[in-house]
């Protein structure tokens, strides 16, 4: 993918994926490595952050006789990806209307 | 490189976190490495590149991300706070309450007290703050405590940046939080509370418990910290020069300084639990002379010792 991914956008997408369902630490990376190509690396300050923000949470839960900490959405996480949600619409609207000139007049669209 | 080969050089690497957050991200990336499976764990290990430059990404990050939260942090509700006269010195005695310093624009001080409870005399005279509950409270410790006030009584001082001579905490139920200011000498006792010192620098600092976790991080002393508690972890951090003492009966020992290691004579010793120094486990107790100031001395009984100095300074 040529177009790096800010750091809004990430947050966004690490939201995204757990607005879907709770998961740990792996999954949830190659989850978001799907859509981006992000470094494994990156990924744990987002998390921190995030958590410390309270936009996500964590809980434990015992498998193969250690335990695994799985993130979870918070309603705080939930309002913020409502808004990421909200910008990325008004963002990808414009970055279109500027890249591909828009076959309709997009300034005028709702 | 194997798994703990990458776990013991980013534990290394990131002795300038505080323990908490240390602890954190070692536990982070031992759990991504253990979910990944045998089958993905080198694939994963080599996508996460060299453990030094993942430790700065993430010492980086939480460096950022303390420096904006302290912009932000406001002191309490400043409405029911009294103004205070400006002072260098604190002395608290109290006997029931928990204290938060922060960091502020001016001197104040928020007492939030269940109703009924005599207010502790506050006053400042000498340049010092007085904090003291009136003698008969002591006996509420075990008399008429009552067991229908469930919320604790909280005292908040806020003060502004500046260099101030001594603070001089004496509690007996309750817990104390000091961010980080700097203060040349820094007492603190209390007996059944944990104290949490974060970013403090001065010269000397001394914290002492009987029920509860010691936690000095991010410091800078230059004449020695002396940390002791029966039942509770001591976790230190940060740049201590002069005569370093740590001891508990019942926690472990966690001390990281980021300064070379043969500039302090180690002694350490555990009765049930495991040396480390570096990352490397040593038997029970591990003595080291290099005729120095600076010294790091360890004891507990019950849990384990982990010294971290930087990275290659130690000769085992």
């Amino acid at each position: 993918m040529l177009f790096q991914l800010g750091s809004a956008l990430l947050d966004a997408c690490v939201l995204s994926v757990l607005d879907k369902e709770d998961t740990y630490g792996y999954v949830l990376t190659q989850s978001v490595k799907e859509v981006v190509d992000i470094s494994e690396s990156t990924l744990y300050p987002v998390l921190r952050r995030l958590q410390k923000d309270g936009l996500l949470t964590t809980y434990d839960q015992p498998i193969s006789g250690r335990l695994r900490r799985y993130y979870a959405i918070t309603d705080g996480g939930r309002k913020a990806l409502e808004e990421y949600r909200l910008s990325w619409a008004e963002y990808k609207q414009k970055v279109e209307h500027l890249l591909i000139g828009g076959g309709s007049d997009a300034k005028n669209e709702g | 490189m194997r798994r703990r080969e990458f776990l013991t050089r980013l534990e290394a690497a990131l002795v300038t976190l505080p323990y908490e957050e240390r602890q954190a991200a070692l536990r982070y990336y031992e759990e991504y490495l253990l979910d990944a499976g045998e089958e993905n764990e080198a694939e994963a290990i080599a996508e996460l590149g060299a453990p030094e430059a993942l430790a700065d990404k993430i010492v980086r990050e939480s460096r950022a991300y303390a420096k904006e939260s302290a912009k932000e942090q406001t002191a309490p509700d400043q409405s029911g706070a009294e103004k205070l006269n400006s002072f260098s010195n604190i002395e608290l005695d109290l006997a029931n309450a928990s204290v938060t310093l922060f960091k502020g624009e001016a001197y104040s001080i928020a007492l939030d007290f269940p109703e009924g409870y005599p207010l502790p005399e506050v006053g400042v005279r000498d340049n010092t703050l007085y904090v003291k509950e009136k003698k008969f409270a002591h006996f509420s410790f075990f008399g008429f405590r009552s067991f229908v006030f469930v919320k604790k009584s909280e005292v908040a001082i806020t003060l502004p940046d500046a260099q101030y001579e001594r603070f001089s905490f004496d509690m007996v139920n309750g817990s104390l939080k000091v961010p980080a200011l700097r203060v040349r000498e820094l007492k603190a006792e209390s007996v059944n509370g944990g104290i949490t010192v974060d970013g403090v620098s001065g010269e000397r600092l001394s914290l002492n418990s009987v029920n509860g976790k010691l936690s000095a991080s991010d410091i800078a002393m230059t004449d020695g910290c002396k940390c002791s508690t029966v039942n509770g972890g001591i976790g230190l951090s940060g740049s201590i020069r002069g005569k370093v003492h740590a001891d508990a009966v019942n926690g472990g020992i966690h001390i990281a300084i980021p300064l070379s290691g043969k500039d302090y004579n180690l002694r350490l010793s555990t009765v049930s639990g495991s040396v480390r120094v570096n990352g490397q486990k040593m038997s029970k107790s591990f003595n080291v002379q290099n005729n120095s100031a600076n010294s790091v001395h360890a004891d507990t009984v019950n849990g384990g010792i982990q010294v971290e100095f930087e990275s290659g300074t130690i000769v085992i």
